[in-house]
């Protein structure tokens, strides 16, 4: 990969694998982190993207979630393979759901959602992903993925009710 | 756009609600990071941190293990000492490395491993290699999917790559949330496997298993194999640990674990190296056994880089149709082809009747200055870092100097250590480290105090290695 072809992969993607790691993780710093070792892997071993695998963008996504689960891992916070527990939203400062703005308690819905549910609203309500690029992605079956968003929905929907007159009227 | 508080949101109604989340672009300290400053991510930060300790003990050529514990995160300024590798040669040591594998508990102190001739080996045969340089045991439950870094520069997936993305056995439970991690209360060292150690194979064995209620491992499960026995061999001395067994609420409870076992031959290693050999037999297939495994001479590459060759071992044991997986580095790569190509099996089997099977391999070139002749010299005996960690009778630790700690300068520091016939430190020498910590690291050691080592009855000198892990806190 010639510094060009990495100069625009850097530009074109940046805001996706930044967005993406900072919606799972729900921390700017460790977005930022995990947005620059992604581009340094590419720098360093561009060969790992196979573009008969897939698209560049899934390629570096996929780098991201592997950085992701590493750093939460690392952090040894709560499993972040476990399916079903609710994460403890970020902590959000003072504010309570009658002062945050909508964003926020959009932002602080989703990060309460289990990591794996996390994701799959994520890459399919943000970055647009098909049911099958998430499968792919994320190495698990389509059906398992489908649950997963089901359930995330679901409880997006209760988590979100309070707010959801505001957001529609 | 009015509905009922009632009615649930529609897929589209809460996909319009998420969008109201707008992530931002990526900030503009991104570009100098990646492009400039080249500060190191978290990644880097965390996981390059011990391969000084480990290229120092090539060094010297010969290593057993030594093991640590996570450290604890809460200290302010954390000083860790890990003893470690080397490697030890011929019958005299072999003993040593006996008494030491006969050492029991290691957070207790119950058991003195006593004088470490007094121990009988009960190993036949050829012992020249402890089997690690050092065992990690870290309690996390995650994803155990290979992530890019865990096989360097090596692409994924590996065949049979197992991924952990079930919920655990019913009634187990994960650590977090009110559940406290097991803790390592006695050990075994793992073996290494004949078939290893002629292809020199080093390399990491993850583990899942759950920690009883009382304190046994159980429901193993290799997620991530290095091969050619010393996943077997990291079982079975797994399953011999005893553990502190997690808590929940003052009361035992079983627990999920994984633990990596690091093997590590250090003797004799040339600039190639083999981290993985996996075979994938047909289904109702015995794989073949490696019975040569030579290493040519190097051809002088300077590349430090992981390659991934798959091929087939045919019905006469022999290797053909390799394919590199690596499209990363062609030379390297029909380098280790070469080297593979040079390699015998006993040919897989079914029925009783040899078969073709196929298998991938990794190896690794890293470029080293050629440093053999250390391991010829004759002199005092080298002792693994672990034996001789268990004949210090006083210990002091390194003080973290104050400037290093304002900087938060931290890192391994590695000392070559040569202690005389009465025990004392004679002579301590930096092998790596930050000069700043390698001074703090000196003044302690020199004060350490060993059982002497026996030798056919007589004390001898020893050299062995020191590693000091200076952490600090987030």
């Amino acid at each position: 990969m010639s510094s060009t072809d990495f100069r625009r992969a850097f530009d074109e993607h940046k805001n996706a694998v930044y967005a993406y790691a900072l919606r799972m993780t729900g921390s700017a710093e460790v977005a930022e982190d995990v947005a620059q070792d992604c581009f340094v892997q590419l720098l360093r071993a561009p060969a790992k993207f196979d573009p008969a695998r897939g698209s560049l963008r899934a390629f570096l996504l996929g780098v991201t979630r592997n950085l992701v689960f590493r750093h939460w891992r690392e952090e040894s916070r709560l499993d972040p393979m476990d399916e079903d527990r609710e994460w403890p939203a970020p902590d959000s400062g003072e504010g309570s759901a009658a002062t945050l703005g909508l964003a926020a308690q959009v932002a602080s819905a989703v990060q309460s959602l289990a990591p794996l549910q996390r994701e799959a609203v994520v890459l399919f309500e943000y970055e647009g992903f098909t049911l099958d690029e998430i499968a792919s992605l994320t190495g698990a079956e389509v059906g398992t993925v489908k649950s997963r968003l089901h359930r995330a929905r679901e409880r997006l929907r209760r988590a979100l009710a309070p707010v959801r007159n505001g957001a529609f009227h | 756009m009015e509905f009922n508080d009632r009615e649930p949101m529609t897929d589209e109604q809460l996909s319009t609600l998420l969008r109201k989340w707008d992530a931002g672009g990526a900030p503009r300290s991104l570009e100098a990071r990646v492009f400039a400053e080249r500060r190191p991510g978290f990644m880097q930060r965390h996981k390059w941190a011990l391969i000084p300790a480990a290229v120092c003990g090539l060094a010297i050529a010969a290593g057993v293990g030594a093991w640590l514990l996570r450290p604890v995160p809460q200290l302010q300024g954390h000083v860790e000492v890990v003893t470690a590798p080397y490697l030890e040669h011929g019958s005299a040591v072999e003993t040593l490395a006996a008494a030491g594998r006969a050492q029991g508990s290691q957070q207790g102190g119950t058991k003195d491993p006593g004088p470490t001739q007094a121990q009988p080996s009960q190993q036949q045969g050829r012992q020249q290699s402890g089997p690690r340089e050092r065992v990690s045991i870290d309690f996390f439950s995650g994803p155990a999917k290979a992530s890019p870094f865990d096989a360097k520069p090596v692409p994924e997936p590996f065949p049979q790559e197992t991924r952990i993305d079930a919920p655990p056995p019913a009634g187990v439970y994960r650590v977090g949330n009110g559940v406290s991690s097991p803790g390592l209360l006695q050990k075994k060292e793992p073996e290494y496997s004949e078939e290893a150690r002629i292809a020199k194979l080093s390399g990491t064995t993850l583990l899942q298993l759950v920690v009883s209620e009382d304190g046994t491992g159980r429901s193993f499960n290799v997620i991530r194999g290095v091969g050619l026995g010393l996943d077997e061999k990291a079982v079975a001395a797994v399953q011999a640990w005893r553990f502190k067994p997690g808590m929940k609420d003052g009361a035992a409870v079983p627990v999920l674990a994984s633990i990596e076992v690091n093997f590590r031959l250090l003797e004799n290693r040339g600039p190639w190296q083999l981290t993985r050999a996996i075979f994938n037999p047909p289904a109702g297939a015995v794989r073949p056994i490696l019975t040569a495994a030579p290493y040519p001479a190097d051809a002088g590459s300077t590349e430090n880089e992981s390659v991934r060759v798959s091929f087939e071992v045919d019905e006469n044991g022999v290797p053909i149709n390799f394919k590199g997986q690596t499209r990363g580095n062609p030379k390297l790569e029909s380098e280790a082809i070469g080297i593979l190509s040079g390699w015998r099996f006993q040919p897989g089997t079914r029925d009783g009747k040899p078969v073709t099977v196929p298998a991938t391999f990794d190896f690794t070139h890293n470029n080293l200055e050629a440093s053999s002749g250390a391991a010829s010299s004759p002199g005092p005996i080298r002792v693994g870092g672990e034996i001789a960690s268990s004949n210090v009778i006083d210990k002091v630790v390194p003080q973290y100097p104050r400037e290093a700690k304002a900087a938060r300068i931290q890192g391994v520091v590695s000392l070559a250590v040569r202690i005389g016939k009465d025990g004392h430190v004679t002579n301590a020498t930096v092998i790596s480290g930050d000069p700043i910590l390698a001074q703090a690291a000196l003044e302690a050691v020199r004060q350490w105090l060993y059982r002497p080592t026996l030798l056919n009855g007589s004390p001898v000198e020893v050299d062995t290695q020191v590693d000091v892990n200076f952490t600090l806190s987030k």
